[in-house]
């Protein structure tokens, strides 16, 4: 009977784990796989077994009509365009979290319903808006600009997950700082940052692998080839008459360290960030 | 005075930001879905002929029963393999911790690069036609008319379902095992244990869940606009594919706009019930 019960289970979780594998499992054959053999010979596994689709990438061999450049520009792109990004909304997040969880003030409640409004306001209603918004000032084709336009998420990402991290820092220690004479900033910087440092790194690595992911934004603001981040490089290379799915499935495998690396070191924040801290990870 | 401007102070930049990139493009919204608009002229006429068009053509409600269709069922099956697995994960046994880190990879995974990987595994000669062929089946139009959004629902629910696994396991720890106990002795099974003291005990995680993901799956463009580009014809057009198309590649940005607008009080319904059920919990 408990045996049995075990079996069972072991064996649900097993073909469920089996489903999901087919869609990786498939990129990795895609990617070590010449181009030739995997669209006429159609293999199950990689034969003959190659490392060109990869090393392609990095030679030049990426990118369509204009000739070949170097996957690396777009990961240069993305890596830029992340860690501004990550910079603008930990610091501007602090800021806002700091006040909307440890100071009293009229409309605070707003300002949180506010906030978290704008966190899960999705873009695809603004999009018409944001892309002649960008065209007046002058944003097309910038990566300031895409900094700017990915802020909508990661600001209030930042401010939601750090207001939830401040609310449990006990508020006697900062009032001490107060009464020996600190300014509110100086409270902030010196004591409740160097304690919240743990929360602060979380929310910076969360927002770096948002602006990583974000396709939409950069689909607005972009539409030349060298500027490209990662999202927008492996889509417009999809969209062609030969479509050279082992540099693109290869690309897509490098293009997911980063978040997978981020979300299984940061497990425990994964999900009360996203909740507002209304479901402990 | 100054110990009640500072909190302002602090807001300031956050609030700024939002309303440059979010509330000001809102706004705006608003105003361009009431006006006639050519590319590279001005503004030719004010009035409801947008809305009066979208209304009359059904092609917007069609997209709009798509991206419904789309939302639930993609929520409803996360829901049901998030519990199935994190009811099944609750119990130690040897080897829980691998299976719960490998459920959890898919969420890892961003969504051009989900995308990409069933735009592989969908196409006619891709990896699922491959393996059926090899088993003898012929191949399926897993991205033709009939079946392209259902493909879209699928590669959603691959990425998705881990975040509602992850939740309700959250949820699960949350129960007082005493409930069980209790009720043990009272000679509930397994099923009544489940109907009266699981699911009762994660009602609220469970709506906050399927609040955040509706808004997120409604919301999702670049899944299908990547994996079928909304078609073929108009097989899986939902609303953010339509409104791209619309505004943005065909330059209609009144018309794109107006459809935007439309969807507005749906997404405030939803960001309302969030706002109340999150702070409810808190």
């Amino acid at each position: 009977m408990r045996l049995g019960r075990i079996a069972i289970r072991l064996a649900i979780l097993l073909t469920v784990g089996l489903i999901i594998s087919i869609p990786l499992y498939w990129a990795f054959v895609v990617t070590f796989t010449p181009l030739r053999e995997l669209l006429y010979f159609k293999p199950l596994y990689p034969s003959p077994f190659t490392f060109q689709n990869v090393k392609d990438l990095f030679t030049g061999a990426w990118g369509g009509r204009l000739g070949g450049y170097s996957f690396l520009v777009p990961l240069k792109n993305s890596l830029f365009v992340a860690f501004g990004n990550t910079l603008f909304s930990v610091t501007i997040g602090t800021l806002a979290a700091y006040a909307l969880a440890l100071m009293r003030f009229r409309g605070k409640e707003t300002f949180s319903t506010f906030i978290l409004f704008a966190y899960v306001f999705p873009p695809f209603v603004i999009m018409i808006a944001l892309r002649l918004l960008a065209a007046w000032l002058g944003l097309r084709n910038n990566l300031y600009g895409l900094i700017l336009f990915q802020s909508v998420v990661t600001v209030p990402y930042c401010t939601w997950m750090l207001r939830s991290y401040f609310l449990s820092f006990p508020k006697d220690i900062e009032e001490a700082a107060l009464v020996d004479g600190c300014t509110r900033f100086q409270a902030l910087v010196r004591v409740v940052l160097p304690v919240s440092l743990p929360g602060l790194v979380a929310a910076a690595t969360f927002a770096f692998t948002l602006s990583w992911q974000d396709y939409i934004m950069a689909f607005i603001l972009l539409d030349a080839d060298p500027l490209f981040t990662v999202p927008m490089a492996l889509v417009s290379m999809v969209i062609g008459d030969l479509v050279q799915w082992g540099r693109i499935m290869g690309a897509a495998l490098i293009s997911c360290l980063p978040p997978v690396l981020v979300y299984y070191l940061l497990q425990r924040y994964v999900v009360s960030g996203l909740t507002g801290g209304a479901v402990k990870g | 005075m100054k110990r009640q401007l500072e909190p302002y102070l602090y807001i300031a930049p956050a609030v700024l930001v939002i309303a440059a990139v979010l509330v000001f493009p809102l706004s705006y919204t608003f105003y361009m879905s009431f006006a006639e608009k050519i590319l590279g002229q001005a503004i030719s006429k004010f009035g409801v002929q947008n809305f009066r068009e979208i209304l009359s053509e059904g092609r917007f409600f069609s997209s709009l029963a798509k991206s419904l269709i789309f939302t639930f069922m993609a929520v409803f099956v996360k829901l049901v393999l998030g519990l199935t697995l994190a009811l099944l994960l609750n119990r130690p046994f040897r080897g829980r911790g691998l299976f719960r880190a490998y459920f959890f990879l898919p969420w890892a995974i961003p969504w051009f690069t989900v995308a990409i990987l069933f735009l592989w595994l969908f196409r006619l000669t891709g990896g699922l036609n491959t393996m059926l062929g090899a088993v003898g089946i012929f191949p399926v139009f897993w991205l033709g008319r009939d079946l392209a959004l259902i493909s879209g629902i699928i590669a959603n629910v691959w990425k998705g379902f881990p975040f509602f696994m992850v939740s309700l396991l959250a949820g699960l720890q949350t129960i007082p095992r005493e409930l069980y106990e209790a009720a043990q002795v009272d000679g509930a099974g397994p099923l009544q244990q489940f109907l009266h003291i699981t699911l009762p005990g994660l009602r609220n995680v469970i709506l906050i869940v399927c609040t955040l993901s509706t808004l997120w799956t409604f919301g999702l463009f670049e899944l299908l606009y990547i994996m079928t580009g909304g078609g073929p014809g108009d097989a899986s057009k939902v609303l953010p594919i339509l409104v791209y198309e619309t505004g943005i590649s065909m330059y209609q940005f009144g018309k794109g706009s107006a459809m935007a607008v439309l969807t507005v009080p749906l997404i405030l319904i939803w960001v309302f019930v969030l706002v109340r059920l999150l702070r409810r919990e808190a």
